[in-house]
Parts: structure tokens; sequence; C-alpha cells
């Protein structure tokens, strides 16, 4: 691109509307504007950016406020006519793609009183762009009005307008093309101010700042990454819990349930343990009737055995008195006969049976039955023992039938008989009773202990009880267990993410491509530095035969000195302001050159790549020759021809020669006219091509200036 | 891809290289212009992530 004109109002000294034509020719680049220092030639050189940028901080000490001319606001405040403005408008030029497109772009400052007080902003920024340029022409009051036949005319405001600006000259890089008077050294004093600035032109020539939009939206989003994957292994060590909990809870769970029959079982068979206990309390209940029965009936048959014994003895008793008065000879004859011990061997058993008989009656049959036995080895067959036994016989018999007796024996065996009638009823009911204890099963209980049976039962309740209370707390637990466990599946279900993974993955991935977009500027710089290098030698060199300007790694400048035949590293506090001037212009062209390379990423990716492309910036320089040597002026004029597309130049007379020399390649010449305070009071005059122009007039305290064209 | 995305997967294709294909994929994405919201770059980073798992899983 290349400036063609600006137009100032009310602009610092420049009272009312001033304006300029730069020359753009290419076999003439360079505007010279000639002024003395304090007349105006830097406002005009800010003006330009100010108009640009909104910014006047190319100037050190300078700020943005009293920028609308001193006299034009006292007027205005004196005539109550507010507020007035500062208008600086520049035109450009730039060819797209075989088409010139011409800009104008216009920025305003109002001024107004305020109370007494002075005071300035910003009041509009406009940028117009036609496309084809099909030229302009000065209107009536001397501003240009654009030529539109055929044309397209945009016109933009605010951001957008800003947008057209930063497409049409990057602020990043604008910077390192506008030189005013005290800044020509300032990339190369190896200071960590300069090496900042040159790094600052190696991100911007390689597109670098252009990632910082990139950069700043992969931050936002690694942050909330960070935070999603932060949370999400928060989330996933509380499931790890909360499972951990679940699994113990299970295992619990299990236990318990592997329990539960167990104890089931065991109170079952306390349960049938006690129920047989009951059973038999309950049987043994039962039995005591028929043992008391039973018992009873024994008691019964004792009794009646008494009776019978009674009875018994009393016909003893009745047959007792009988005998005793007959019985005596009877025993007599048996005690002979037995004395004797002869005993006839064929007495007939008749006789025997009848001797018992009577005997028995005697001596009752046990004691029969001894004498018989006694009697047993005697020989029967002896006269005189049958004959007293047949006497013995007979004496019993009649005996037996003794009258008297007989009542009492009668009334005894009556007795007696009642009382056998009455035991064999005896017996009967104590064998029915003794039937149904074996019915009973009263044999089965010959061995049970009550009281052994009723503690057991006790001891068995006991156990029950403790066995549901057990039962029913298993019960319960397992209840609770799954109801937790439930409850914590839920839990975990609810708060466990699913895709916590991906998340960390994702994070990861953010971290990653932030490294690969600081690789991808830094690998971008690195180029570019590598260029810059090579270029900026290469530039300074032609300046000064012998000397060498190094730029390291670290963008360190050494300047090599060989004029003594052997090689001697200048220290940079060793350089003078005008080598290091002429490395700034080195540097400047080395940044020209690069800039048909710029490679950004919006030049790239931009929907308008046309305009993002910045083949070249024009070079603005104050003072451009310092205390340069005559020799290195002609260089520097040379370089400034030859290595830029456009160069305005701001100049004090002094440089004249040089100039006068060089004036094949100046293009148009202007003088900054002013009025007011010298510095040092003297007025000044110089010639320019066989004219001799006056700097200076009358002196009213404050500096109004105003441009001439003098040339070509 | 697009014309824009293929000319700087192309440009900045040496220094790529050692980064993993999904990070390659998104930064020529985000540089391309495709993803110009942040929220979009982030849609687009779980999307990836989610693919390289699947892939993953998968193999």
């Amino acid at each position: 691109m290349k400036f063609l004109r600006v137009e100032v109002e009310n602009w610092r000294p420049f009272r009312g509307h001033s304006s300029m034509d730069f020359a753009s020719s290419d076999g003439r680049p360079i505007t010279l504007v000639f002024g003395k220092n304090g007349g105006g030639k830097t406002s005009l050189l800010t003006a330009v950016y100010w108009c640009l940028y909104g910014a006047t901080d190319l100037e050190e000490g300078k700020g943005d406020q009293n920028l609308v001319n001193d006299h034009a606001v006292q007027e205005a405040m004196a005539t109550k006519v507010n507020p007035v403005d500062a208008v600086v408008t520049t035109y450009a030029s730039r060819p797209i793609g075989g088409t010139d497109f011409l800009y104008r772009v216009s920025r305003r400052k109002s001024a107004w009183d305020s109370g007494g007080n002075r005071r300035e902003a910003e009041n509009g920024l406009v940028v117009e762009r036609v496309k084809p340029h099909t030229g302009y022409r000065t209107g009536d009051d001397a501003a240009l009005t654009f030529v539109q036949q055929g044309s397209t005319l945009e016109k933009f405001e605010g951001s957008a307008a800003k947008d057209v600006i930063e497409k049409l000259i990057p602020q990043g890089l604008a910077k390192y093309f506008f030189y005013p008077g005290e800044t020509l050294s300032f990339p190369f004093r190896n200071d960590k101010q300069s090496i900042g600035l040159l790094k600052g032109f190696l991100r911007e020539i390689s597109g670098g700042s252009k990632f910082e939009p990139f950069r700043e939206r992969i931050k936002e989003t690694k942050k909330k990454l960070d935070a999603k994957s932060k949370a999400h292994g928060e989330a996933d060590r509380a499931t790890k819990r909360l499972q951990k909990s679940i699994d113990e809870l299970e295992a619990e769970l299990a236990k318990n349930q592997a329990e539960l029959p167990k104890v089931e079982a065991e109170l079952e068979a306390a349960d049938d343990n006690l129920n047989r206990i009951v059973r038999q309390i309950e049987k043994l209940d039962a039995l005591q009737d028929v043992l008391a029965a039973a018992e009873r009936a024994r008691a019964d048959e004792r009794e009646a055995q008494l009776r019978v014994d009674t009875a018994e003895q009393a016909l003893t008793d009745a047959l007792g008195g009988a005998y005793l008065v007959a019985a005596t000879p009877v025993f007599d004859a048996v005690v002979d006969v037995f004395g004797k011990r002869k005993y006839p061997s064929d007495v007939s058993s008749s006789l025997v049976e009848q001797l018992r008989e009577s005997m028995e009656c005697i001596c009752g049959r046990e004691l029969t039955a001894e004498m018989l036995e006694l009697l047993e080895p005697l020989s029967p067959t002896d006269d005189s023992v049958i004959t007293r036994m047949m006497t013995l016989t007979s004496h019993a018999t009649s005996l037996r039938r003794s009258a008297d007796d007989r009542v009492a024996v009668d009334a005894a065996s009556v007795g007696l008989r009642d009382a056998l009638e009455a035991k064999k009823e005896a017996i009967e009911a104590r064998a029915d009773a003794e039937a149904k204890l074996t019915e009973a099963g009263a044999d089965q209980f010959e061995q049970v202990d009550k009281t052994n049976l009723v503690d057991e039962r006790s001891r068995l309740d006991g156990d029950i009880r403790k066995l549901s209370q057990q039962l029913g707390s298993l019960k319960q637990a397992i209840q609770d267990d799954k109801v937790e466990i439930e409850r914590k599946e839920a839990e975990k279900r609810s708060s466990a993410p699913k895709d916590h993974r991906d998340v960390h993955r994702a994070a990861s991935i953010a971290h990653q491509m932030e490294d690969l977009l600081e690789a991808i500027a830094d690998r971008q710089a690195d180029v570019a530095r590598t260029q810059l290098q090579s270029l900026i030698n290469e530039n300074y060199v032609i300046y000064k035969n012998n000397m060498e300007a190094v730029v390291d790694a670290d963008l360190r400048v050494k300047v090599l000195d060989r004029a003594g035949g052997e090689e001697i590293e200048k220290p940079v506090g060793d350089i003078s302001g005008a080598e290091t001037a002429l490395l700034t212009y080195a540097f400047a062209a080395a940044a020209a050159k690069m800039l048909p390379q710029y490679q950004t990423l919006e030049k790239l990716l931009t929907t308008t790549p046309e305009f993002a492309k910045v083949e070249n910036i024009p070079l603005v320089v104050d003072a451009p020759f310092s205390n340069l040597g005559l020799e290195y002026k002609r260089r520097v004029m040379e370089l400034m021809a030859k290595g830029f597309s456009q160069v305005i130049m701001f100049t004090e007379s002094a440089d004249i020669e040089i100039l006068e020399a060089s004036a094949n390649v100046i293009g148009a010449e202007y003088l900054v006219h002013f009025e007011g305070e010298l510095a040092d009071g003297v007025e000044q005059t110089f010639r320019w091509k066989g004219e001799t122009y006056t700097y200076a007039s009358e002196s009213d305290g404050a500096v109004r200036s105003s441009l001439e064209r003098i040339g070509p | 891809m697009t014309a824009s995305e293929e000319s700087v997967a192309d440009f900045y294709a040496p220094v790529m290289s050692p980064w993993p294909s999904e990070v390659q994929r998104l930064v020529v994405r985000l540089l391309g212009g495709e993803l110009k919201q942040a929220i979009e770059l982030e849609d687009a980073i779980m999307a990836a992530a989610q693919a390289t798992a699947d892939e993953e899983a998968n193999a």
C-alpha cells in the first residue's frame, strides 16, 4: 500500500485546513518535508499514525491530549462556538488482485469549553473504500472528494473501520516503519526493551500475534475441560468410594443371607424339640390319672389280701378252736409214727391222701407237706403204722365234723369266701388298671423325670426366644442392607459421569493443542528470525564496508569491524548514534523485504485473503541523517529509494546537499511554514534548488504552521 | 477438509508431525476457522476424545 495524501484540520499547530500529497510513483518514492524543529514536522508524522490508530504514543512524552489546535480552541471558547474539531484524513491506495483500491480514513477529535476548562474527546472514525480507484478531485473547501464513476464505495465505522485499517497496515507492524526523531536507535540497544521490540516484530511478521485469539480460546476451553476433568476425577473417586461401600454391604448381605437358613434350621429344631417336650409333658400329665388309678387298684388289692388274710386267720382260728381239743392224740400219733420212722412201704396212696388231708386240717398245708416229706422214706407196710394212720384218719375226720366248731368254721369259711371273692375283684381291677397303664405307655415313662422335662422346656423357650430375636435381627439387617445397597447404587448412578474417561482425554487434548499452537508460533518466529538475521546483515553491509552486523539467536546485535584487517567486535555501547541509525534502517529494510512473505494465519485462513496480504508499508522517518557523514547520507538515500516502496522523510535544511544530489528519487517536496516563537529566536532561511525559503515571521506566543509544496 | 484447512495442514505439516493426529486435526480445524466459538471447540475436543476412546475400545 501507499499513502496518497494527508489532510489536517485544526491539528496541533496547523490552524484551519492543510494537506500534503505524498510521492507514490515507483521511480520517485520519496516525499521530503522540510521544517525547523518545533515547527510541526513531527505533528504531521504523528497525524498519519493517529489517523490510523487513534494513538500518538510514537512520540515519547506526548499523550493524546491537546490535539486540537490551540488557536482554534481559544477562538471557539472566546466566541462560545463549541465544540471545535481536529480532523485528520489519510488517503491510501492498495493494489489487490490487479485492481487498485482507494482508502480514505478520517478520524476526528472534538474540543470544548467545560466551565472554563478545555476538554477533548475522540469523535468518530470513518473508513471509505472505493474499488476500483478512479481518483479524486479537489472540492471547494480544498478537501478531496472521490470520483466514483463505475466504482463501488464501501463505508466502515467503529470496529469495522478498525478491522479494515488493521488489514491495510497492521498496527503491530506499523511501529517498525514509523520513526519519530527520538526513536531511531530503539531496536538495537541490546537491552530488554530493544530485544522485546525485535521479538515483537518477529511475532508480528510471522503471524504469531494472530495466534493469540486461538490461544485464548484454547486456554479458555482447556480451563473448562480441566475443571470438568477435575470434577469428574472427584466424581470417580466418590463412585469408587460408593462402590467399595456397596461391595462391603454386599459381602455383609451375603454373610447374613448364608447365616439366615442356619438360624432358621436351629430355630426349627428347637421348635421341634419344644413340641416334643410339650407333648411328653402333656402325656405325663395325662398318665398321672392312669397311674393313680393303678395305684389305687394295687392298694385295693393289697387291702383285699389283708381281708383274705384276716378271713383265713378267722377260719384258722375257728378251725383252731375245734382242733385244739382233738388234735393232741393226732399229734401224738403222728409224732409217734414219725418218731418211730416205721412207715409201711405199701401204704396205699389213698390212705396217704387221707392222712395228708387230715394233717392239713390240723397242721396246715405247709407243715403237712414237710411231714409227708419226712414220711416218705418210711415203709407203709407196717401194720401198726397203717393202723395208727387209720386211727388218725378216723380222728381227723371226726375232728372236722365236730359240730360245735362247725358254725364258727362255716362263718369263717363264708368270711374267707367273701374275702376271696373281694380279692378276686381287686385282682381284676388291679389287672385292668395295669393294662391301662401299659396301654398309656407307662413303661416308657418309667425313667422320665417331669422336672427335667419342665426345665428343658423353659430352656428351649429361652433358646427359641433368642433364636427368634436373632432371626428377626438377621432379616432386618438383610432388609437394611438391601435398602442401603439400592440407595448407594442410585447415588452412584446419579453421580457417576458416564464419559469421565473422555473428559480426561479431552483435557489432555486441549493441553496438547495449546502446545502445538505454541510450537507453530515458535517455529514461525524462528523462521522469521533466521530471515531477519540474514537481511539485517545484508543491509548493514551495504551502508558501511568492512563492518558487519550479526544478530544472534537471542536477538542481540554484534557489530564486527574488519577495517583493520582483523575482525573486532564492537560493543553496542561503542556504536555511535549514527551507526545505530544505520542499523535501524537495515532492520527496517529487512522488515520491508520480509513483508511479502508475511505469512499470517489470517492470510492463510481469512475469508478475504486478498485484504490480508500486506505487501509493503511506507517508511516514515524523522531526521533520517542524524549526524551521519556525507558518504553515509548518500547511501541512506540509495537505500531509501531501493529498499522501500514509499518513504516519507521529515528533515531539517542541514541535509540539503545530499538531498539535492538525490533529487531524481524525490517525488514531492514540502516546506512546513510556521509563525511564532522559535526556540533559538533566530529567523531561519535555507536554499533549495536555487530558491531561498524563510521559516519564521511574527511571534505571537503560539506556533501557527502551514504547508507549502515546493516541488517537484 | 476445506481448502483453507488443507493449506494450514500443508503449511504447518513439519511442526505438527510429532503430535497425535486428533490434536493435529483439531488445530487445523481451529485455525481453518471451522471451530468459531469456544463452545464449538469444547464440543469438538470432547467428540475427538470420545472417538479416540471408541477406537481404542473397538481395537
